[in-house]
Parts: C-alpha cells; structure tokens; sequence
C-alpha cells in the first residue's frame, strides 16, 4: 500500500466514524429536539483524527491517555455530558450551592478529578495530535474534525469572560463612584485586615470579597429621650460604629425606585454602637459614661440600638462631613 | 449596563493587535498617535489587523475614590516630581510610583485590573472564532509598554495556570503570535514587593511576586514540557530608561525583567537633543552656543515614551507582524 492510498484510506475511516457521530447525534435530536455535543462525541472525533495520524505509533504514551481519559470518564458516567454541562463544570471547578442541595453522588460534576481530567483531555487535544493532523488536513477538513473540540473551547471563552464581567460589575458595587467611601481609620483597617483575616481578601479565583470593615465616627444622628418634663424631645448626637460591612451583589441591588437604598441595597452592616455620656452633637464617644449598643445599616440608613439604663434608639444617614475623617 | 465592556469588532483577516498602555491616565483617542505610527509602518497590511485597546484607569479611579485617596496621590506624585528632574522623565517616574500603588498594595486593584485584561482577551480570542478562524489559526500579538507590561504578564499567567479561562496555551491552544513588552517594569515591581515583604496582601495572587522566578507564561503540554504563551516573546528596553532596569545605561539586575526565552533588545538612548541635532558633544554645544550667542538649548527626551520605542523598531515590528 502507497503512502496516499494509506492516508486515503485513513480518511476514509475517519470520515466514516465522524458520520456515525453525526448519526448518533441526529438520532439525538430526534429524541430531544436539542442537539448537543457530547463528551462521546469529542472522544469520536479525537479517535477519528488518531487514526488519521496512525497516533498510536507516532506517539503512543499520549494515545495511552487518551485511552485512560476515556475508560475514566466512562467510568464515572460523563461520556453523555452535553457541552454546555462540561464547560459548566470546567469554567465553575467546584460544586455550587444548587448542586450540592441535589446531592447526588453519582453526579460527575461531584467526583473529583473530572475537572483535572477534562484539563487532560484538552490538552492531548490541543497537542502532539492536533499538530500532526495539521500537518495531513486542510484547515477546513481540520475545522469540521474539530468542531466539537473547538465548540467546547468556545463555550469555555463565553462563560470565563462572563465570569470576568461579573467580577468586574462586583468591584464595581464595592469600590465604584456609589459605593460607600471609607475614612482613613477604615482604610487601615481594610488595609490591616486583608494581611491577617483570609475572609477580607478575595477568592484565589480572582471574586472579590463581600466583607468590610467598618469603623465610623458621626455628628449627626437623631435620637429621642424623655426629658424631665416628661415630653418626648428629639436630640442630635454623636456615635461611633465599629462592624462589617457586606455587599449583596445582586443584580438588582441599588434598582427600584426612591426606596431602593432602604429595601433593596447593595450593601449592609451590622456591629458595636456607641454613644457617648451625653445626648450632644460633637462630643467624644470614649471614656466613662460612654454607653454602648449594636447597630444595623442596610444602604445608607442606619438605626443604633444602646442598651443599659439610658435605652436609645439612634438613626442616621451614612453621609461624611469632613471627607477622610468622619 | 456591563461594566468596562469589552471592545469586539469584526476582523477583517486572521490577525488583532492588543495595546495596553501604561502609565497615567487613558481614555479614548489616547492611542490614536500609535495607531497612526503603527500604520505607517505597516502600510497596506495595517488593513488586516483588527486593533484593539484596554482602558483601565476606571478601575485605578474606583480605588482612589473610594479610599479617598486622589489628594494623597495627587501629593506623593508633586513631591515625586520636585524630587525628581523637572522633566518628563520625571514625571513620567512619578505618576508611576502613583499607578504601582493600587496593585502592590491592594488586592482587589490587581484582581480587578486582571479580570478586564482577561475579558478583552477572551473577547478577541471569540471575535477571531466569529470571523471563522480557530484560535490555532489566530495571529494575535499583545504589545505593552510600561504598567501595562505588569497586567499583561500577571493575566496571562493567570490564564496559563487557570484552563477555566479558556485562555491556555496547552488546554485551549490559544498561543499569541507576539508577546511585546516594552520598558516593563515586571522585575521593578517584584524586587519593589519583596523588600515590602508581608505588607503585600494576598501575594500568591501576584505571579511576578509569588513565581521563584519570572519566566514567559507557560502551561505543561502533552509532552511534559512547558507550552509557552507566546511564540515570540521581546523585551525592549531603553538604556536609559529607568522602569525598564536601567539607570543611566547601566542595566539593573534587580529592575530588568529577564525573562528566560525572550529575545531581548537593548535600545541605545540619547540623553539630550541639542539643537536639533542628536550628537551630544562638547563640540557641539560650544559650536551652537557660539553661533547663537546664548547658552545651548537641551532639550531632556523622554526615554519611557512609548511612541519612541515603536519608531526605533519598526523594521521589527513590520517582522513580527507580518
């Protein structure tokens, strides 16, 4: 047999397993209406572009792995996994929230190494073989061989740059032109705290973090006590807040109307309020008398809650009247 | 709305071109000198590129805004600037130290930074795809110049080291044609974090820190040997130029970023232009001095300035893209 009539011939096999997927996959959509590639799939067009290559020969440990990928995966139940479901699993690499409440054990998207295989098995695709197939195919014969690896490589770029853009749409909620502005007690802290508190760093992955620290000192919040005539006076004073700050990330947040900032914020706080000894407007908080609460802010309102004899309840806006300091 | 979207458009042919500037502030129109200089050096063949640009300084604003931080910035960079040469250089050096703060410093700022590198690359990556040409038959070339030297490198060996980013050279077979740093400030920036040690937050998420060495992205391929992102891969650099590593054409071990594999190319810069002309020599200064009947006009050149490098490499540039 000449060199061409064994390519021919190779082609020809290749050509015919690819119409087998393409059949299999046509029996598919009759089935579900939703065509999709599967993992079974991409493992007939790799088989099919190895025997093209004679891959065994040309370089047999990789066509080994090959073959271990796919006994693995066969194993653990993925070679029917659609695109969208593997590069799910290959963009997200750790189980989510919904996925664990459905805990099933079988489910791939559970057993680990999946992830680390697909890994794998994209690089044996973009390997040794894919040289030496473009070596013998045209670019066009490659791209139709290809397509399912291709299109798995393009459902990774889509959902990894929607990842991006959430990521930046989260930075932007906690540090863009409406998020709250810290004083310079609030960015040492933060500062401090990314050094030694793992929960006030983003994720390894790059997601930023949902906590703040929160340390604020302010002039003008409203409070009522009973004076000693017994009429209910309202008064303006001074309180400090110490507490952590978490952002909500949703999309909505921040959306829906003159009450949103209240009902629908981008971000809340909770933590110790103080007061100091009198009910007065610029006074210092610390020291003996200095009475101590907790407090909730939810957008820029917050109401402080002091507790002991002199119960107070304490409301105010968010609002820096010195910038850098209070 | 998206936040910094990503800049998409239709490719005329099978190759883009990434700029990503440096220091000081961007915004649109700013590249426009280098795209005309770029143009005229390709000629014709500008027509096949689809060139793209990052903006970024958005993200810096976030971070001087909400920290408020602007005047304190605004502060260290004048203090810098009287400090340093009354020239361009010297602002140049200034707005710099101003630009390095937010990602040594603080976490977020890098991350942020990394993720709208990402997404304009994974972008650019998906229009090749639209236009019916493969990421292994992509021809895409990055050139950076200064900081942007830093989020180059940091994002993309995020990616090699990341194959959920769609964006490896040996997972997804994505492999620049050109990878072009100039006056990168990568070894500056680590030395610089180093001797801050444990004042850096989160440093494993800083490649050019956390790498016992700095080495061109790479990701293990199937043959066990590193698959790099890039199949050409230059550093040029400016004998003068100080964010490049060298400090009056000394190279600095500690501020050169010596990236094993890469070719590197040393430009001879000038001190001075004097009167028009580029020989600097007693001769000359005394000869236009004597001519003029005034003291000889110096005028300082830039050597950061990144219009200058793209001139003294065209030749290279019109190679490499071709």
């Amino acid at each position: 047999m000449t060199r061409a009539s064994w390519v021919v011939s190779r082609v020809r096999r290749a050509a015919l397993a690819i119409g087998l997927v393409h059949a299999s996959a046509s029996v598919s959509y009759a089935q579900t209406q939703a065509p999709q590639a599967t993992l079974a799939g991409i493992f007939a067009r790799l088989r099919a572009g190895a025997q093209i290559v004679n891959f065994a020969t040309v370089s047999p440990a990789v066509d080994q792995r090959l073959n271990n990928l796919q006994s693995y995966f066969t194993s653990v139940n993925a070679m029917g996994l659609t695109l969208d479901e593997l590069t799910d699993l290959y963009t997200h690499r750790r189980a989510d929230l919904p996925t664990v409440a459905r805990w099933d054990r079988r489910s791939p998207s559970l057993v680990p190494g999946v992830v680390d295989s697909l890994v794998a098995l994209n690089i044996v695709a973009h390997g040794q073989l894919l040289a030496a197939l473009q070596g013998r195919m045209s670019r066009d014969s490659l791209n139709v061989l290809y397509k399912p690896v291709d299109d798995f490589g393009t459902e990774v770029l889509v959902k990894a740059k929607a990842a991006n853009q959430e990521k930046l749409r989260r930075f932007s909620i906690k540090y863009g032109p409406d998020s709250p502005h810290l004083n310079l007690a609030e960015v040492g802290l933060n500062y401090l705290g990314q050094l030694f508190i793992p929960g006030l760093l983003p994720s390894e992955d790059g997601w930023p973090t949902p906590f703040e620290l929160v340390a604020t000192y302010r002039t003008t919040d409203l409070t009522a006590a009973q004076s000693a005539a017994g009429h209910l006076t309202g008064h303006v004073v001074t309180s400090a807040q110490l507490g952590v700050r978490m952002y909500g990330f949703s999309e909505t947040c921040g959306k829906g109307g003159r009450f949103a900032d209240l009902l629908n914020p981008c971000q809340s706080s909770a933590g110790a309020f103080v007061l100091g000894r009198e009910d007065s407007p610029f006074a210092k908080v610390w020291g003996s008398g200095a009475r101590g609460g907790v407090y909730l802010a939810r957008g820029k309102y917050h109401l402080g809650y002091v507790v002991g004899a002199e119960k107070r309840v304490v409301f105010g806006v968010d609002q820096q009247l010195v910038p850098y300091l209070f | 709305m998206a936040i910094l979207p990503p800049q998409t458009q239709k490719w005329p042919a099978d190759k883009a071109v990434l700029f990503i500037h440096g220091i000081g502030s961007s915004k649109v129109g700013d590249y426009d000198p280098i795209v005309a200089q770029l143009e005229a050096i390709l000629g014709a063949d500008s027509k096949q590129f689809a060139l793209y640009f990052l903006y970024y300084d958005q993200i810096n604003q976030w971070f001087e805004t909400k920290l408020q931080a602007q005047e304190q910035i605004t502060k260290l960079i004048s203090f810098l600037s009287s400090q340093l040469e009354a020239t361009t250089l010297g602002k140049a050096a200034a707005d710099f130290a101003g630009d390095v703060i937010w990602p040594v410093l603080i976490a977020d700022a890098r991350l942020a930074i990394r993720a709208a590198v990402l997404q304009q690359l994974q972008q650019i990556v998906l229009d090749g795809i639209a236009a019916n040409v493969q990421p292994r038959d992509q021809h895409i070339t990055i050139i950076a110049h200064s900081l942007g030297c830093f989020h180059a490198y940091e994002a993309l060996s995020f990616a090699a080291a990341n194959p959920a980013e769609g964006l490896g050279p040996a997972s997804a077979g994505v492999v620049l044609q050109n990878l072009i740093f100039m006056a990168s400030p990568v070894q500056l920036i680590r030395t610089s974090a180093e001797k801050l040690g444990g004042a850096v937050p989160q440093p494993k998420s800083m490649f050019s820190l956390s790498s016992p060495s700095l080495q061109i992205p790479s990701e293990i391929g199937d043959d066990g040997r590193p698959k790099l992102c890039a199949k050409n891969t230059v550093s040029i650099v400016g004998n003068l130029d100080p964010v490049g590593g060298f400090f009056f054409r000394s190279q600095l071990p500690w501020a050169y970023a010596h990236l094993p594999g890469q070719d590197e190319k040393i430009d001879q810069e000038k001190v001075a232009t004097v009167n028009g002309s580029e020989e600097i020599s007693l001769a000359s200064i005394l000869l236009s001095s004597l001519q003029t009947q005034e003291p000889p006009k110096i005028a300082p050149e830039n050597p950061h300035d990144w219009s200058a490098y793209i001139a003294r490499h065209a030749d290279d540039l019109r190679k490499w893209l071709a």
